[in-house]
Protein backbone atom coordinates (compact mmCIF):
# COMPACT_ATOMS: atom_id res chain seq x y z
CA UNK A 1 0.00 0.00 0.00
CA UNK A 2 1.38 3.40 -0.99
CA UNK A 3 1.11 6.03 1.70
CA UNK A 4 3.04 8.83 0.08
CA UNK A 5 5.29 9.59 -2.86
CA UNK A 6 8.62 8.07 -1.98
CA UNK A 7 11.22 9.57 -4.29
CA UNK A 8 13.90 7.06 -3.25
CA UNK A 9 11.60 4.18 -4.15
CA UNK A 10 10.80 5.94 -7.45
CA UNK A 11 14.51 6.20 -8.18
CA UNK A 12 15.04 2.54 -7.31
CA UNK A 13 12.20 1.44 -9.59
CA UNK A 14 13.47 3.59 -12.46
CA UNK A 15 16.94 2.10 -12.13
CA UNK A 16 15.37 -1.11 -13.39
CA UNK A 17 14.02 0.61 -16.54
CA UNK A 18 17.01 0.48 -18.82
CA UNK A 19 18.14 -0.58 -22.24
CA UNK A 20 19.79 -3.95 -22.54
CA UNK A 21 23.34 -4.00 -23.91
CA UNK A 22 21.92 -5.66 -27.06
CA UNK A 23 19.49 -2.78 -27.56
CA UNK A 24 22.30 -0.28 -27.07
CA UNK A 25 24.44 -2.12 -29.60
CA UNK A 26 21.58 -2.12 -32.10
CA UNK A 27 21.14 1.64 -31.64
CA UNK A 28 24.89 2.20 -32.05
CA UNK A 29 24.97 0.07 -35.18
CA UNK A 30 21.96 1.89 -36.63
CA UNK A 31 23.45 5.26 -35.78
CA UNK A 32 26.79 4.38 -37.30
CA UNK A 33 25.04 3.31 -40.48
CA UNK A 34 23.03 6.52 -40.53
CA UNK A 35 26.10 8.64 -39.72
CA UNK A 36 28.00 6.93 -42.53
CA UNK A 37 25.30 7.80 -45.03
CA UNK A 38 25.13 11.40 -43.93
CA UNK A 39 28.90 11.82 -43.78
CA UNK A 40 29.44 10.49 -47.28
CA UNK A 41 26.72 12.73 -48.63
CA UNK A 42 28.12 15.80 -46.91
CA UNK A 43 31.84 15.26 -47.39
CA UNK A 44 32.63 17.25 -50.54
CA UNK A 45 36.36 16.58 -50.23
CA UNK A 46 36.08 12.84 -50.18
CA UNK A 47 37.27 11.72 -53.61
CA UNK A 48 37.67 8.09 -52.71
CA UNK A 49 34.56 7.06 -54.57
CA UNK A 50 34.25 3.48 -55.62
CA UNK A 51 32.42 1.80 -58.44
CA UNK A 52 29.43 0.91 -56.26
CA UNK A 53 28.85 4.55 -55.39
CA UNK A 54 29.13 5.51 -59.07
CA UNK A 55 26.57 2.82 -59.93
CA UNK A 56 24.25 3.98 -57.18
CA UNK A 57 24.54 7.62 -58.28
CA UNK A 58 23.92 6.64 -61.91
CA UNK A 59 20.83 4.66 -60.91
CA UNK A 60 19.56 7.56 -58.81
CA UNK A 61 20.12 9.99 -61.68
CA UNK A 62 18.25 7.69 -64.03
CA UNK A 63 15.30 7.51 -61.63
CA UNK A 64 15.40 11.30 -61.23
CA UNK A 65 15.41 11.84 -65.00
CA UNK A 66 12.49 9.41 -65.49
CA UNK A 67 10.55 11.08 -62.68
CA UNK A 68 11.21 14.52 -64.15
CA UNK A 69 10.09 13.37 -67.59
CA UNK A 70 6.90 11.91 -66.14
CA UNK A 71 6.34 15.05 -64.11
CA UNK A 72 6.68 17.46 -67.02
CA UNK A 73 4.89 15.26 -69.50
CA UNK A 74 1.65 16.97 -70.64
CA UNK A 75 0.05 13.53 -70.93
CA UNK A 76 0.73 12.71 -67.35
CA UNK A 77 -2.59 12.38 -65.63
CA UNK A 78 -1.29 12.18 -62.03
CA UNK A 79 -1.72 14.74 -59.25
CA UNK A 80 0.42 17.52 -60.66
CA UNK A 81 -2.11 20.17 -59.59
CA UNK A 82 -1.07 22.68 -56.96
CA UNK A 83 -3.05 22.37 -53.76
CA UNK A 84 -2.72 22.45 -50.03
CA UNK A 85 -4.86 21.78 -47.02
CA UNK A 86 -4.26 22.19 -43.33
CA UNK A 87 -4.50 18.83 -41.70
CA UNK A 88 -6.35 18.57 -38.43
CA UNK A 89 -6.36 15.48 -36.38
CA UNK A 90 -9.85 14.11 -35.87
CA UNK A 91 -9.06 12.88 -32.40
CA UNK A 92 -7.91 16.27 -31.21
CA UNK A 93 -10.06 18.39 -33.40
CA UNK A 94 -13.17 19.41 -31.51
CA UNK A 95 -15.08 20.41 -34.59
CA UNK A 96 -17.98 22.56 -33.57
CA UNK A 97 -19.60 22.69 -36.96
CA UNK A 98 -19.03 20.98 -40.25
CA UNK A 99 -16.91 23.71 -41.77
CA UNK A 100 -14.88 24.92 -38.79
CA UNK A 101 -11.75 23.06 -37.91
CA UNK A 102 -9.28 23.52 -35.11
CA UNK A 103 -5.67 22.83 -34.31
CA UNK A 104 -5.07 22.28 -30.63
CA UNK A 105 -2.11 24.24 -29.34
CA UNK A 106 -0.61 21.85 -26.86
CA UNK A 107 0.90 22.83 -23.57
CA UNK A 108 1.14 26.44 -22.49
CA UNK A 109 3.54 28.10 -20.13
CA UNK A 110 3.40 31.54 -18.56
CA UNK A 111 5.83 33.62 -16.60
CA UNK A 112 7.95 36.70 -16.30
CA UNK A 113 10.70 37.22 -18.80
CA UNK A 114 13.37 36.49 -16.22
CA UNK A 115 13.61 35.51 -12.60
CA UNK A 116 14.86 38.90 -11.56
CA UNK A 117 11.93 40.37 -13.53
CA UNK A 118 13.79 42.95 -15.60
CA UNK A 119 11.48 45.97 -15.91
CA UNK A 120 10.39 47.21 -19.33
CA UNK A 121 10.56 50.78 -20.64
CA UNK A 122 7.59 51.77 -18.49
CA UNK A 123 9.31 50.38 -15.41
CA UNK A 124 6.81 47.52 -15.21
CA UNK A 125 7.25 43.80 -15.56
CA UNK A 126 6.19 42.02 -18.72
CA UNK A 127 4.52 38.68 -18.61
CA UNK A 128 4.76 36.07 -21.35
CA UNK A 129 2.71 33.08 -22.38
CA UNK A 130 3.88 30.57 -24.93
CA UNK A 131 2.01 27.75 -26.57
CA UNK A 132 3.62 24.66 -28.06
CA UNK A 133 2.18 23.98 -31.50
CA UNK A 134 2.67 20.24 -31.72
CA UNK A 135 0.26 19.06 -34.38
CA UNK A 136 0.38 21.59 -37.15
CA UNK A 137 0.63 19.86 -40.52
CA UNK A 138 0.06 20.87 -44.11
CA UNK A 139 -0.72 18.41 -46.83
CA UNK A 140 -0.31 19.39 -50.43
CA UNK A 141 1.24 19.00 -53.82
CA UNK A 142 4.13 20.86 -55.50
CA UNK A 143 4.81 22.91 -52.37
CA UNK A 144 8.15 24.68 -52.33
CA UNK A 145 7.85 26.60 -49.10
CA UNK A 146 5.36 27.73 -46.48
CA UNK A 147 5.26 31.21 -44.99
CA UNK A 148 3.63 31.70 -41.60
CA UNK A 149 3.03 35.21 -40.25
CA UNK A 150 1.41 36.57 -37.11
CA UNK A 151 -0.82 39.60 -37.67
CA UNK A 152 -1.29 40.85 -34.13
CA UNK A 153 0.85 43.08 -31.97
CA UNK A 154 2.44 41.27 -29.03
CA UNK A 155 1.86 37.91 -30.73
CA UNK A 156 4.75 36.23 -32.52
CA UNK A 157 6.63 32.97 -32.90
CA UNK A 158 9.79 31.41 -31.65
CA UNK A 159 11.60 28.59 -33.34
CA UNK A 160 12.19 25.60 -31.15
CA UNK A 161 15.75 24.48 -30.37
CA UNK A 162 14.87 21.31 -32.23
CA UNK A 163 14.12 23.18 -35.46
CA UNK A 164 16.67 22.89 -38.25
CA UNK A 165 17.41 26.56 -38.94
CA UNK A 166 18.70 25.80 -42.44
CA UNK A 167 15.09 25.14 -43.44
CA UNK A 168 13.85 28.45 -42.06
CA UNK A 169 14.26 31.85 -43.63
CA UNK A 170 12.74 35.31 -43.25
CA UNK A 171 12.66 34.92 -39.48
CA UNK A 172 14.26 38.32 -39.07
CA UNK A 173 11.61 40.89 -38.22
CA UNK A 174 10.05 41.27 -34.80
CA UNK A 175 7.81 44.29 -34.93
CA UNK A 176 5.11 42.62 -32.85
CA UNK A 177 7.29 42.62 -29.73
CA UNK A 178 8.54 45.40 -27.48
CA UNK A 179 11.86 43.58 -27.46
CA UNK A 180 14.38 42.83 -30.13
CA UNK A 181 15.02 39.25 -31.08
CA UNK A 182 18.49 39.60 -29.57
CA UNK A 183 17.08 40.82 -26.26
CA UNK A 184 14.69 37.89 -26.09
CA UNK A 185 17.47 35.48 -27.05
CA UNK A 186 19.58 36.86 -24.22
CA UNK A 187 16.91 35.82 -21.76
CA UNK A 188 17.54 32.31 -23.02
CA UNK A 189 14.03 31.02 -22.57
CA UNK A 190 12.43 31.42 -25.93
CA UNK A 191 13.96 29.00 -28.40
CA UNK A 192 16.51 29.84 -31.02
CA UNK A 193 14.91 32.81 -32.71
CA UNK A 194 11.85 35.02 -32.20
CA UNK A 195 10.10 36.62 -35.17
CA UNK A 196 6.73 37.80 -36.49
CA UNK A 197 6.82 35.20 -39.23
CA UNK A 198 9.01 32.78 -41.09
CA UNK A 199 9.31 30.78 -44.28
CA UNK A 200 9.82 27.03 -44.06
CA UNK A 201 11.46 25.38 -47.06
CA UNK A 202 10.05 21.99 -47.97
CA UNK A 203 12.14 19.05 -49.13
CA UNK A 204 12.28 19.50 -52.92
CA UNK A 205 12.08 15.79 -53.68
CA UNK A 206 8.59 15.32 -52.33
CA UNK A 207 5.54 15.83 -54.50
CA UNK A 208 2.60 14.56 -52.50
CA UNK A 209 3.63 16.04 -49.20
CA UNK A 210 2.59 15.89 -45.59
CA UNK A 211 4.61 18.63 -44.00
CA UNK A 212 4.94 18.57 -40.24
CA UNK A 213 5.46 22.06 -38.84
CA UNK A 214 4.29 21.09 -35.38
CA UNK A 215 7.05 20.91 -32.80
CA UNK A 216 9.25 23.30 -34.74
CA UNK A 217 7.84 26.53 -33.40
CA UNK A 218 5.76 28.00 -30.59
CA UNK A 219 3.30 30.85 -30.46
CA UNK A 220 4.19 33.56 -27.99
CA UNK A 221 2.24 36.37 -26.35
CA UNK A 222 3.58 39.22 -24.27
CA UNK A 223 1.86 41.90 -22.22
CA UNK A 224 1.17 45.38 -23.47
CA UNK A 225 1.32 47.24 -20.19
CA UNK A 226 0.40 50.50 -21.85
CA UNK A 227 -3.07 48.96 -22.31
CA UNK A 228 -5.02 49.87 -19.16
CA UNK A 229 -7.10 46.72 -19.14
CA UNK A 230 -4.11 44.41 -19.49
CA UNK A 231 -2.15 46.45 -16.99
CA UNK A 232 -4.96 46.07 -14.43
CA UNK A 233 -4.90 42.25 -14.81
CA UNK A 234 -1.17 42.17 -14.34
CA UNK A 235 -1.34 44.58 -11.37
CA UNK A 236 -3.86 42.27 -9.71
CA UNK A 237 -1.64 39.28 -10.51
CA UNK A 238 1.35 40.98 -8.94
CA UNK A 239 -0.61 42.06 -5.86
CA UNK A 240 -1.22 38.38 -5.14
CA UNK A 241 2.45 37.47 -5.28
CA UNK A 242 3.29 38.91 -1.85
CA UNK A 243 0.57 37.09 0.15
CA UNK A 244 1.39 33.88 -1.71
CA UNK A 245 5.07 34.30 -0.90
CA UNK A 246 4.34 35.05 2.76
CA UNK A 247 2.17 31.97 3.19
CA UNK A 248 4.83 29.83 1.58
CA UNK A 249 7.63 31.28 3.68
CA UNK A 250 5.63 30.66 6.84
CA UNK A 251 5.03 27.05 5.92
CA UNK A 252 8.64 26.55 4.96
CA UNK A 253 9.64 27.74 8.40
CA UNK A 254 7.07 25.52 10.10
CA UNK A 255 7.43 22.33 8.13
CA UNK A 256 10.59 22.53 6.05
CA UNK A 257 10.91 22.32 2.30
CA UNK A 258 9.62 18.83 1.86
CA UNK A 259 6.22 19.27 3.47
CA UNK A 260 5.75 22.87 2.49
CA UNK A 261 5.92 22.04 -1.18
CA UNK A 262 2.29 20.85 -0.99
CA UNK A 263 -0.10 23.70 -1.63
CA UNK A 264 -2.70 24.66 0.94
CA UNK A 265 -6.26 25.61 0.00
CA UNK A 266 -5.32 29.22 0.62
CA UNK A 267 -2.42 29.04 -1.82
CA UNK A 268 -4.54 27.22 -4.38
CA UNK A 269 -7.14 29.96 -4.11
CA UNK A 270 -4.49 32.61 -4.76
CA UNK A 271 -3.06 30.67 -7.68
CA UNK A 272 -6.52 30.27 -9.17
CA UNK A 273 -7.04 34.02 -8.93
CA UNK A 274 -3.70 34.54 -10.65
CA UNK A 275 -4.70 32.06 -13.34
CA UNK A 276 -7.82 34.08 -13.98
CA UNK A 277 -5.69 37.21 -14.40
CA UNK A 278 -3.49 35.33 -16.87
CA UNK A 279 -6.54 34.08 -18.75
CA UNK A 280 -7.86 37.62 -19.07
CA UNK A 281 -4.55 38.99 -20.31
CA UNK A 282 -4.28 36.24 -22.90
CA UNK A 283 -7.88 36.66 -24.04
CA UNK A 284 -7.43 40.39 -24.42
CA UNK A 285 -4.08 40.04 -26.22
CA UNK A 286 -5.49 37.46 -28.61
CA UNK A 287 -8.59 39.50 -29.41
CA UNK A 288 -8.67 39.60 -33.21
CA UNK A 289 -5.40 37.68 -33.63
CA UNK A 290 -4.92 35.90 -36.93
CA UNK A 291 -2.14 34.06 -38.67
CA UNK A 292 -1.45 34.08 -42.39
CA UNK A 293 -0.45 30.83 -44.04
CA UNK A 294 1.02 31.38 -47.48
CA UNK A 295 1.93 28.31 -49.51
CA UNK A 296 4.46 28.96 -52.28
CA UNK A 297 4.38 26.40 -55.08
CA UNK A 298 7.24 25.18 -57.23
CA UNK A 299 5.84 26.93 -60.31
CA UNK A 300 6.10 30.36 -58.63
CA UNK A 301 2.42 30.73 -57.75
CA UNK A 302 1.16 30.92 -54.19
CA UNK A 303 -2.03 30.51 -52.17
CA UNK A 304 -2.96 32.15 -48.90
CA UNK A 305 -5.32 31.43 -46.04
CA UNK A 306 -6.00 33.16 -42.75
CA UNK A 307 -6.35 31.34 -39.45
CA UNK A 308 -8.09 32.72 -36.36
CA UNK A 309 -6.45 32.27 -32.99
CA UNK A 310 -8.69 31.72 -29.96
CA UNK A 311 -8.02 31.09 -26.31
CA UNK A 312 -10.01 28.30 -24.71
CA UNK A 313 -10.52 28.35 -20.96
CA UNK A 314 -13.51 26.04 -20.70
CA UNK A 315 -13.51 22.28 -20.82
CA UNK A 316 -16.02 20.22 -22.80
CA UNK A 317 -18.46 20.40 -19.86
CA UNK A 318 -18.40 24.18 -19.97
CA UNK A 319 -16.44 24.49 -16.71
CA UNK A 320 -13.65 27.02 -16.42
CA UNK A 321 -10.25 25.35 -16.47
CA UNK A 322 -7.79 26.60 -13.88
CA UNK A 323 -4.09 26.00 -14.04
CA UNK A 324 -3.88 25.73 -10.28
CA UNK A 325 -6.00 24.01 -7.66
CA UNK A 326 -7.37 20.54 -7.34
CA UNK A 327 -11.05 20.95 -8.18
CA UNK A 328 -10.76 20.44 -11.88
CA UNK A 329 -8.53 17.41 -11.78
CA UNK A 330 -10.07 14.40 -13.30
CA UNK A 331 -7.00 12.28 -13.12
CA UNK A 332 -8.39 9.31 -14.97
CA UNK A 333 -9.38 11.25 -18.02
CA UNK A 334 -7.61 14.55 -17.92
CA UNK A 335 -4.50 14.41 -20.02
CA UNK A 336 -5.11 16.94 -22.71
CA UNK A 337 -7.20 19.88 -23.67
CA UNK A 338 -9.82 19.51 -20.97
CA UNK A 339 -7.14 19.99 -18.35
CA UNK A 340 -5.37 23.12 -19.44
CA UNK A 341 -6.30 26.44 -20.93
CA UNK A 342 -5.01 26.38 -24.47
CA UNK A 343 -5.24 28.16 -27.79
CA UNK A 344 -6.74 26.79 -30.96
CA UNK A 345 -6.00 27.77 -34.54
CA UNK A 346 -9.36 27.86 -36.29
CA UNK A 347 -9.49 27.49 -40.04
CA UNK A 348 -12.19 26.86 -42.60
CA UNK B 1 38.62 16.46 -34.49
CA UNK B 2 36.67 13.78 -32.66
CA UNK B 3 35.85 10.69 -34.70
CA UNK B 4 32.15 11.06 -35.59
CA UNK B 5 31.50 7.35 -35.08
CA UNK B 6 33.04 7.52 -31.63
CA UNK B 7 31.09 10.65 -30.81
CA UNK B 8 27.74 9.02 -31.57
CA UNK B 9 28.68 5.68 -30.01
CA UNK B 10 29.94 7.51 -26.94
CA UNK B 11 26.75 9.53 -26.69
CA UNK B 12 24.65 6.36 -27.03
CA UNK B 13 26.72 4.59 -24.38
CA UNK B 14 26.60 7.52 -21.95
CA UNK B 15 23.13 8.92 -22.40
CA UNK B 16 20.90 6.25 -23.96
CA UNK B 17 19.61 5.06 -20.59
CA UNK B 18 18.82 8.61 -19.49
CA UNK B 19 17.04 9.31 -22.77
CA UNK B 20 15.22 6.00 -22.70
CA UNK B 21 13.94 6.63 -19.19
CA UNK B 22 12.71 10.12 -20.00
CA UNK B 23 11.04 8.81 -23.15
CA UNK B 24 9.45 6.01 -21.14
CA UNK B 25 8.24 8.54 -18.60
CA UNK B 26 6.38 10.41 -21.35
CA UNK B 27 5.27 7.57 -23.63
CA UNK B 28 4.56 5.09 -20.85
CA UNK B 29 5.56 2.37 -23.26
CA UNK B 30 8.91 0.64 -23.72
CA UNK B 31 8.68 0.16 -27.47
CA UNK B 32 7.75 3.77 -28.09
CA UNK B 33 10.54 4.81 -25.74
CA UNK B 34 13.01 2.79 -27.80
CA UNK B 35 11.72 4.43 -31.01
CA UNK B 36 12.10 7.84 -29.43
CA UNK B 37 15.61 6.96 -28.30
CA UNK B 38 16.65 6.08 -31.86
CA UNK B 39 14.97 9.18 -33.21
CA UNK B 40 16.86 11.38 -30.73
CA UNK B 41 20.25 9.96 -31.73
CA UNK B 42 19.40 10.27 -35.41
CA UNK B 43 18.70 13.95 -34.80
CA UNK B 44 22.00 14.18 -32.95
CA UNK B 45 23.81 12.93 -36.04
CA UNK B 46 22.24 15.71 -38.08
CA UNK B 47 22.83 18.37 -35.45
CA UNK B 48 26.11 17.40 -33.86
CA UNK B 49 27.79 20.53 -35.16
CA UNK B 50 25.53 22.49 -32.79
CA UNK B 51 26.80 20.70 -29.70
CA UNK B 52 29.24 22.81 -27.69
CA UNK B 53 30.27 20.51 -24.85
CA UNK B 54 29.14 17.58 -22.73
CA UNK B 55 26.70 19.53 -20.57
CA UNK B 56 25.18 21.10 -23.65
CA UNK B 57 24.97 17.65 -25.23
CA UNK B 58 23.04 16.29 -22.26
CA UNK B 59 20.64 19.24 -22.18
CA UNK B 60 20.18 19.04 -25.96
CA UNK B 61 19.46 15.31 -25.83
CA UNK B 62 16.94 15.71 -23.02
CA UNK B 63 15.15 18.58 -24.74
CA UNK B 64 15.05 16.73 -28.04
CA UNK B 65 13.90 13.56 -26.30
CA UNK B 66 11.01 15.42 -24.67
CA UNK B 67 9.96 16.87 -28.01
CA UNK B 68 10.23 13.54 -29.81
CA UNK B 69 8.38 11.72 -27.04
CA UNK B 70 5.56 14.29 -27.03
CA UNK B 71 5.31 13.94 -30.76
CA UNK B 72 5.26 10.16 -30.41
CA UNK B 73 2.48 10.34 -27.81
CA UNK B 74 0.57 12.69 -30.04
CA UNK B 75 0.88 10.24 -32.95
CA UNK B 76 -0.21 7.30 -30.79
CA UNK B 77 -3.11 9.37 -29.54
CA UNK B 78 -4.12 10.08 -33.11
CA UNK B 79 -4.04 6.45 -34.04
CA UNK B 80 -6.42 5.58 -31.20
CA UNK B 81 -5.14 2.07 -31.16
CA UNK B 82 -2.82 -0.02 -29.09
CA UNK B 83 -0.87 -2.96 -30.50
CA UNK B 84 -1.88 -6.14 -28.79
CA UNK B 85 1.70 -6.75 -27.70
CA UNK B 86 1.50 -3.55 -25.65
CA UNK B 87 -1.54 -4.64 -23.74
CA UNK B 88 0.58 -5.92 -20.87
CA UNK B 89 2.25 -2.54 -20.62
CA UNK B 90 -1.03 -0.76 -20.51
CA UNK B 91 -2.09 -2.88 -17.62
CA UNK B 92 1.28 -2.21 -16.04
CA UNK B 93 0.67 1.54 -16.37
CA UNK B 94 -2.76 1.17 -14.90
CA UNK B 95 -1.70 -0.90 -11.95
CA UNK B 96 -1.23 0.86 -8.66
CA UNK B 97 1.56 -0.89 -6.91
CA UNK B 98 4.64 1.15 -7.73
CA UNK B 99 5.87 4.71 -7.61
CA UNK B 100 6.32 4.72 -11.38
CA UNK B 101 2.67 3.75 -11.86
CA UNK B 102 1.69 6.47 -9.45
CA UNK B 103 3.64 9.10 -11.37
CA UNK B 104 2.21 7.82 -14.67
CA UNK B 105 -1.19 8.99 -13.45
CA UNK B 106 -0.04 12.60 -13.65
CA UNK B 107 -0.43 14.73 -16.77
CA UNK B 108 2.73 14.74 -18.85
CA UNK B 109 3.94 18.20 -17.93
CA UNK B 110 4.03 17.36 -14.24
CA UNK B 111 5.57 13.93 -14.52
CA UNK B 112 8.36 15.21 -16.77
CA UNK B 113 9.38 17.80 -14.20
CA UNK B 114 9.10 15.27 -11.38
CA UNK B 115 11.24 12.80 -13.30
CA UNK B 116 13.94 15.32 -14.16
CA UNK B 117 14.04 16.56 -10.59
CA UNK B 118 13.83 13.33 -8.61
CA UNK B 119 15.46 10.86 -10.95
CA UNK B 120 17.87 12.80 -13.12
CA UNK B 121 18.67 15.07 -10.18
CA UNK B 122 18.70 18.18 -12.33
CA UNK B 123 18.37 21.40 -10.41
CA UNK B 124 15.54 23.87 -10.92
CA UNK B 125 17.47 26.16 -13.26
CA UNK B 126 18.65 23.26 -15.44
CA UNK B 127 15.07 22.02 -15.78
CA UNK B 128 13.91 25.56 -16.50
CA UNK B 129 16.43 25.87 -19.32
CA UNK B 130 15.62 22.49 -20.82
CA UNK B 131 11.86 23.02 -20.71
CA UNK B 132 11.97 26.73 -21.62
CA UNK B 133 10.21 27.56 -18.37
CA UNK B 134 10.90 30.07 -15.65
CA UNK B 135 12.31 28.76 -12.39
CA UNK B 136 9.07 29.60 -10.65
CA UNK B 137 7.23 27.70 -13.39
CA UNK B 138 9.30 24.61 -12.64
CA UNK B 139 8.76 24.99 -8.89
CA UNK B 140 5.07 25.43 -9.46
CA UNK B 141 4.86 22.27 -11.56
CA UNK B 142 6.80 20.34 -8.96
CA UNK B 143 4.48 21.59 -6.25
CA UNK B 144 1.35 20.86 -8.23
CA UNK B 145 2.63 17.49 -9.31
CA UNK B 146 3.25 16.49 -5.74
CA UNK B 147 -0.12 17.81 -4.64
CA UNK B 148 -1.73 15.76 -7.35
CA UNK B 149 0.20 12.66 -6.29
CA UNK B 150 -1.07 13.18 -2.77
CA UNK B 151 -4.60 13.55 -4.10
CA UNK B 152 -4.32 10.39 -6.18
CA UNK B 153 -3.14 8.42 -3.18
CA UNK B 154 -6.03 9.72 -1.11
CA UNK B 155 -8.66 9.35 -3.81
CA UNK B 156 -7.58 5.87 -4.75
CA UNK B 157 -7.75 4.85 -1.11
CA UNK B 158 -4.11 4.07 -0.92
CA UNK B 159 -4.28 5.20 2.71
Amino acid sequence: MIKNFDCKQYEKEYDEIRLSQTEKNIIKANMNLAADGILKKNNKHNFSVNIKIIQAVAAALLVAVICTLIYISPDFSGNSKNYFTIVANAAENSTTSTNIKEIYSGISTSGYISDDKAPNKQGKYDFFSSFDITDFRIKGHNIKSITVKSNKNFCYFFLDYQADLTKFSDCNTLENSQYTSRELANFGKFGQLCCDGFTYTVEPSENEQLIQLGGLFSYMLETDRTDNEIDSYLTEYESLETPKYEIRQKRHKEYGDDVAIYLTDEEIEIENKQSLCTDKFIEKTLDGATIDIIVNYKDGTSAKTKIDVDYIVENSNGDIIFEAGTDYYNLNDCERKDCYPHIVFRYK
Amino acid sequence: MQNPDNFISGAVETYSDTIYKIAYNITCNREDALDVCQDVFLRLIKNKHKIRDDSHLKAWLIRTCINCAKSNVSQSYKKHRVPIENADRLSYCDSHDSMIDLVFRLPEKYRTVIHLFYYDRLDISEIANILSLTKSGVKSRLARGRTMLKDIIEKENYV
